[in-house]
């Protein structure tokens, strides 16, 4: 039988090294470029101004706040129908997959223009509530949403869970909540974490809408500051990356098998 | 007709369509209090589906279930009191061993304490009191089928269905666990409704076995009829290795009939007219190669080939146009015919079961 060679060739190497370098250089030259607002030193001087300035604290709260309503309306949009699609109507799966494609095709400039059209005037002008920029970022959010749940569900036999809950006593709620629910929490943390990740660095919808939101803070201090905007984005990925960690930290202390964060691909 | 009296679960006219396909027609059963019927099929026999429509999963087309007397077609799955284990455990993955088995406790609102007593007593009943901590992945599939059992057993359902339970395991812990299902449903005396594609499991485990195809009942009874009384030659095919041979009919009354030119003795009369073709059944283990018994049947055949088996030694004989399986248990030291060497096979009367008139 002929052996598999495992070992990894120079080639492999050298094109894993250009890979790497493809996406370190420009974020070990951000950081050090965001280094130098000081003459002739290397100082955390960007990073003070940008801790400094009320409008960063006063955007990221707005965005935080607006992520957490955007988790919460697509989770209770979202969540109940992937789980309707998976026990009672698995045909519309495929129809759900090109519906959760669509914020991908369709540019957010296009959304946001829909959104003003059909809500600014009676019955529905809220162009002007947040709820309007919520149900944007759910539109946004749903691939990524949808994906995480429906690989978590997929991660479980959910007809036979429902079913022995059921079997047992339980009534659609309780399977719900107490079976359904805490077998793909992992899925649900991953969906919470990157929907969160998308709204606080979301800048299109929140621009056209007029909302102070940490997007268009950091598009305005990147038009008028210099090293201020690399501190932010070295700080926005260092964000990201820290949910990351955060997710897989949540995933490992929790119970069970687990699933496989960042359901989306 | 059967007597229902004593029944808790009685099926009739049991009717399930999916779209235009007939899952299940015209299922008519009682099982009576502590009974363990096995439902034993091929793969689409409508046996899962039956057991799912008295678990409350599937709605029948037609017909009526009733549990202890009372029609539940139209109760929800969660109000039926029956018990179910899954062909893949389907155990909680977030919970323990001791949290899945209280669930249908706390869900039935039962006081902590009592649960507890409840938990300790089914973990001491599965022989698993120091697994109570472990979750479903720190188990193997024999020790989560356990506990599945004692989840479904934890709420005293007054039915215990059981899809499968056994056909993820290995054939070693199938056939432990196996004699430890029946020991814990006779020592609870639970009614219990067990579908299999396995007839070993379905002979060793049941009280009564009940054949399907295509939706359909073949035949109903004890594994020893069953087994020795096939009522249909699907039935005589199914259970075990069958001999079925052609046999044309001499004497109907004394159920004679010859095969080959050589007349042979049935069980019992033949439904069949003199000269006319029937098929009669001979289990391979009730053949042997010698000719002790005056009253024995008496067939002459050539051995085409031995087939080892371990405890079994498989012989393949042709006598005519009718190829037949003889199994003999294994003796190192008995010779046995070389292959071509011309045997004369005996059997009684008895292991002979007319199937009937064969079909043009």
């Amino acid at each position: 039988m002929a052996q598999v060679n495992r070992r990894a060739t120079p080639w492999s190497w050298l094109w894993l090294a250009l890979g790497a370098l493809y996406f370190v250089v420009p974020l070990l030259a951000t950081f050090i470029f965001s280094l130098r607002a000081e003459k002739g030193v290397l100082s955390f001087l960007a990073y003070t101004h940008v801790f400094r300035d009320p409008q960063f604290l006063r955007t990221f709260t707005f965005s935080v706040e607006m992520a957490l309503a955007t988790i919460i309306v697509g989770f209770a949009l979202i969540i109940p129908t992937t789980l309707w699609v998976h026990l009672r109507v698995p045909r519309a799966r495929a129809l759900i997959e090109v519906i959760a494609l669509l914020p991908f095709v369709v540019p957010p400039i296009v959304l946001v223009f829909g959104l003003i059209r059909v809500f600014s005037r009676p019955p529905f002008a809220i162009v002007s509530s947040p709820a309007l920029l919520v149900a944007g970022y759910v539109v946004l959010s749903f691939p990524y949403i949808f994906r995480a749940v429906d690989t978590g569900l997929r991660s479980v036999d959910l007809r036979v869970l429902t079913e022995a809950s059921q079997s047992l006593g339980a009534g659609w709620g309780t399977a719900l909540f107490r079976v359904v629910l805490p077998s793909i929490r992992t899925a649900m943390l991953s969906a919470a974490f990157l929907t969160f990740a998308i709204v606080v660095g979301e800048l299109t919808l929140a621009v056209m809408l007029a909302w102070p939101a940490f997007g268009p803070y950091m598009a305005l201090v990147g038009r008028n500051l210099a090293y201020e905007p690399a501190a932010l984005s070295i700080l926005s990925f260092l964000l990201t990356w820290g949910f990351l960690l955060v997710i897989q930290l949540l995933s490992r202390r929790m119970r069970g098998p687990g699933v496989t964060v960042g359901g989306v691909h | 007709m059967q007597d229902t009296s004593g029944s808790l679960v009685e099926l009739v006219g049991l009717e399930k369509r999916f779209g235009r396909h007939l899952a299940v027609d015209a299922f008519t059963l009682s099982v009576a209090e502590g009974e363990l019927v096995t439902f034993l099929g091929g793969s689409g026999c409508g046996k899962t589906t039956t057991l799912r429509m008295i678990a409350g999963f599937e709605t029948p087309t037609a017909g009526v279930i009733r549990i202890g007397g009372v029609d539940v077609v139209q109760k929800p799955a969660n109000k039926r009191d029956v018990g179910m284990v899954f062909q893949n455990y389907a155990l909680f993955p977030t919970m323990s061993a001791a949290e899945n088995i209280a669930f249908g406790l706390k869900v039935r609102g039962t006081p902590a304490r009592q649960r507890e007593e409840r938990v300790a007593e089914m973990l001491s009943l599965i022989h698993m009191e120091g697994f109570r901590d472990r979750l479903p992945h720190q188990m193997s599939g024999g020790q989560q089928q356990r506990v599945a059992l004692a989840r479904a057993l934890a709420v005293k359902p007054r039915v215990l269905l059981l899809d499968e339970p056994l056909s993820a395991l290995d054939a070693l812990i199938r056939v432990r666990l196996r004699a430890e299902i029946r020991s814990i449903q006779q020592a609870l005396g639970i009614t219990t409704v067990y579908v299999t594609h396995d007839q070993e499991e379905a002979l060793s485990l049941s009280d009564r076995v009940v054949v399907m195809r295509d939706g359909r009942i073949e035949q109903v009874g004890t594994p020893f009829e069953i087994y020795n009384r096939p009522a249909t030659p699907f039935v005589a095919s199914f259970i075990g290795s069958i001999n079925v041979i052609p046999a044309t009919v001499i004497d109907p009354a004394a159920g004679r009939v010859s095969v080959n030119g050589e007349q042979i003795s049935l069980a019992g009369p033949v439904a069949a007219a003199r000269g006319s073709t029937v098929r009669v059944s001979l289990r391979p283990e009730l053949i042997s190669l010698h000719n002790g018994s005056p009253t024995s049947n008496h067939l002459s055949a050539t051995l085409a080939n031995v087939v080892f088996l371990g405890a079994i030694v498989r012989l393949v004989v042709r006598a005519g146009d009718a190829e037949l399986l003889v199994d003999t248990f294994n003796n190192p030291h008995l010779a046995l015919p070389a292959r071509g060497e011309r045997v004369t096979l005996g059997f009684p009367p008895e292991a002979c079961v007319s199937l009937g008139e064969e079909a043009q």
